[in-house]
């Protein structure tokens, strides 16, 4: 089948815009548990922009997902990403505006549109196994970010939406995994 | 319904009866308030939130869709596009005139003046009789000529048709298009391609080849390509790649008819919502996310194409051939 051998580090290509990203990302993708207080951590606004765009990402793809798959299992796991991710950036947005700091965007990242777009070609199977994937990746790339604020961003206030958002991402990615395997994806 | 800024020109024209004729008079009963509305005047209203946003509802139609039955319904320019007499005059030919950009196309050019002839499907009259009664609306002809474009003789008829009945022909916008969806080219059928090339290849191929012969210095021709065309999504191969020979033919007819003094000129829309989209052009899941990948973080609505092809087609983008102008949202090329 097209696409399910296929190296998802190698097909979905996530950029580093910024350095601290570059190694969070660094971290995340090669799995080490590098300790928190090693990284860098963004700035507050930055922190602020990179949870936006995931919160925004994760609800299109999971929307996509809802009106695209078949898959009970992809199913569930879509609902419970608008669930938790609706909230989230809503905790987002008041922390933003405690702090003094504008409201996020509701916009994602030119990566994370094109892996929206390549989602959006896809039917059936293949699309459950690419979507497995693209979350797998994408809760590891935002887990990095927000452990990294979590630990020692510069904004208690945001810092404390960090904290709340660790535990969320790391069941996410629980739950990525296991629809991975289950999709049957790599 | 998206916020709008408190002069808007919609807002202006709501509860006016549609037509230049109501235009003019909202605009001569009051010319300040008129000046300061028209967007290109200096209205402005924030790109990302002046049209619907996704999600969209899942829906389908059977090909080729109707824009009265998609939600949101798509904005052509019904209530909004003002004329000003740019295309005072002129005759129009407009293929898949009857909903998306082409439906936008012919509200805006009759509203400029010009009279218009559109061409459909059998099974889209009921979208066309709303744009035929909105050119009249306009005080403009109105033309409709239904018919299937995979046939040579029918696109030599539909020239001949419009020529007869505008009493010439002086804009041909080449628009309608077929798309379909297919993820693997392995489940690409032969009538499938075939179905495709003919309706975005061969009918341009036709419909230009009939209409040269009538047009005269000043004319101009259209054609309707796509973001596609530079950069092809994985499930739209076929048609992908008739919109890379649209932008490509535009290049080369214009250098054959620069010297004759006729403009071709290509639009290249990004994601926009027309039935296209919604009768097999996407999947459903790609329908509920429509325009979210674009940086505006939403689909492009017709209307937001209507003065593109007016521009292409006044004859003061004299200079302009050879081109193809896009709307893409902030993705694609050209």
């Amino acid at each position: 089948m097209i696409g399910s051998r296929d190296n998802p580090l190698g097909k979905c290509k996530i950029a580093a815009p910024r350095p601290w990203m570059a190694i969070a990302l660094a971290a995340a993708l090669i799995g080490q548990t590098a300790e928190a207080q090693d990284r860098i951590p963004p700035p507050p606004r930055y922190f602020v922009l990179a949870a936006a765009q995931s919160d925004q990402y994760e609800i299109a793809a999971a929307q996509d997902a809802l009106a695209q798959s078949q898959n009970p299992q992809v199913h569930a796991f879509a609902q419970r990403i608008i669930d938790d991710h609706t909230k989230s950036r809503e905790a987002l947005r008041q922390a933003a505006l405690t702090s003094g700091l504008p409201s996020p965007p509701q916009a994602m990242d030119s990566d994370q549109a094109a892996l929206l777009a390549s989602l959006q070609s896809l039917r059936g199977p293949n699309f459950d196994r690419t979507y497995a994937k693209q979350q797998v990746l994408a809760h590891r790339q935002a887990l990095a970010v927000e452990q990294s604020f979590a630990s020692a961003g510069a904004d208690s206030n945001l810092r404390r939406v960090a904290r709340l958002g660790v535990p969320m991402i790391q069941h996410h990615l629980e739950l990525a995994l296991q629809m991975r395997t289950a999709v049957g994806g790599s | 319904m998206p916020p709008e800024t408190p002069y808007s020109r919609r807002q202006m024209i709501s509860g006016v009866t549609v037509g230049a004729a109501a235009a003019a008079a909202a605009v001569a009963a009051s010319p300040v308030s008129a000046q300061s509305v028209s967007p290109s005047k200096g209205g402005m209203q924030d790109p990302r939130t002046k049209y619907p946003q996704p999600p969209f509802p899942v829906q389908s139609q059977p090909w080729p869709g109707l824009a009265g039955q998609m939600t949101p319904r798509p904005d052509h320019g019904e209530t909004s596009y003002v004329g000003s007499g740019r295309l005072r005059g002129r005759k129009a030919l407009i293929t898949g005139g009857d909903s998306g950009m082409g439906r936008a196309a012919a509200i805006a050019f009759a509203r400029e003046g010009a009279d218009v002839a559109i061409n459909y499907l059998p099974v889209e009259e009921p979208d066309a009789r709303e744009v035929v009664a909105l050119i009249r609306a306009a005080g403009q002809k109105a033309v409709a000529i239904p018919g299937d474009l995979r046939e040579a003789a029918f696109c030599r008829h539909l020239v001949n048709s419009a020529v007869a009945q505008l009493g010439g022909l002086d804009i041909l916008v080449s628009n309608a298009g077929h798309q379909k969806s297919t993820p693997s080219m392995t489940d690409v059928s032969d009538e499938d391609f075939d179905w495709t090339m003919k309706t975005n290849i061969y009918a341009p191929f036709w419909i230009i080849k009939a209409a040269l012969p009538h047009m005269q210095p000043g004319a101009a021709i259209i054609a309707t390509t796509s973001e596609q065309a530079y950069d092809p999504s994985p499930d739209l191969y076929d048609y992908a790649q008739t919109k890379a020979a649209t932008m490509n033919f535009v290049k080369s007819l214009a250098k054959q008819l620069g010297p004759k003094g006729i403009r071709i000129n290509g639009v290249a829309p990004g994601p926009i919502w027309t039935p296209l989209q919604v009768s097999g052009g996407a999947s459903e899941g790609k329908i509920v996310t429509f325009g979210a990948t674009a940086p505006l973080g939403r689909p492009g609505q017709p209307a937001e194409l209507a003065g593109i092809y007016v521009r292409l087609a006044e004859d003061d983008g004299s200079y302009t051939t050879g081109n193809v102008y896009g709307a893409g949202g902030g993705q694609g090329q050209p």
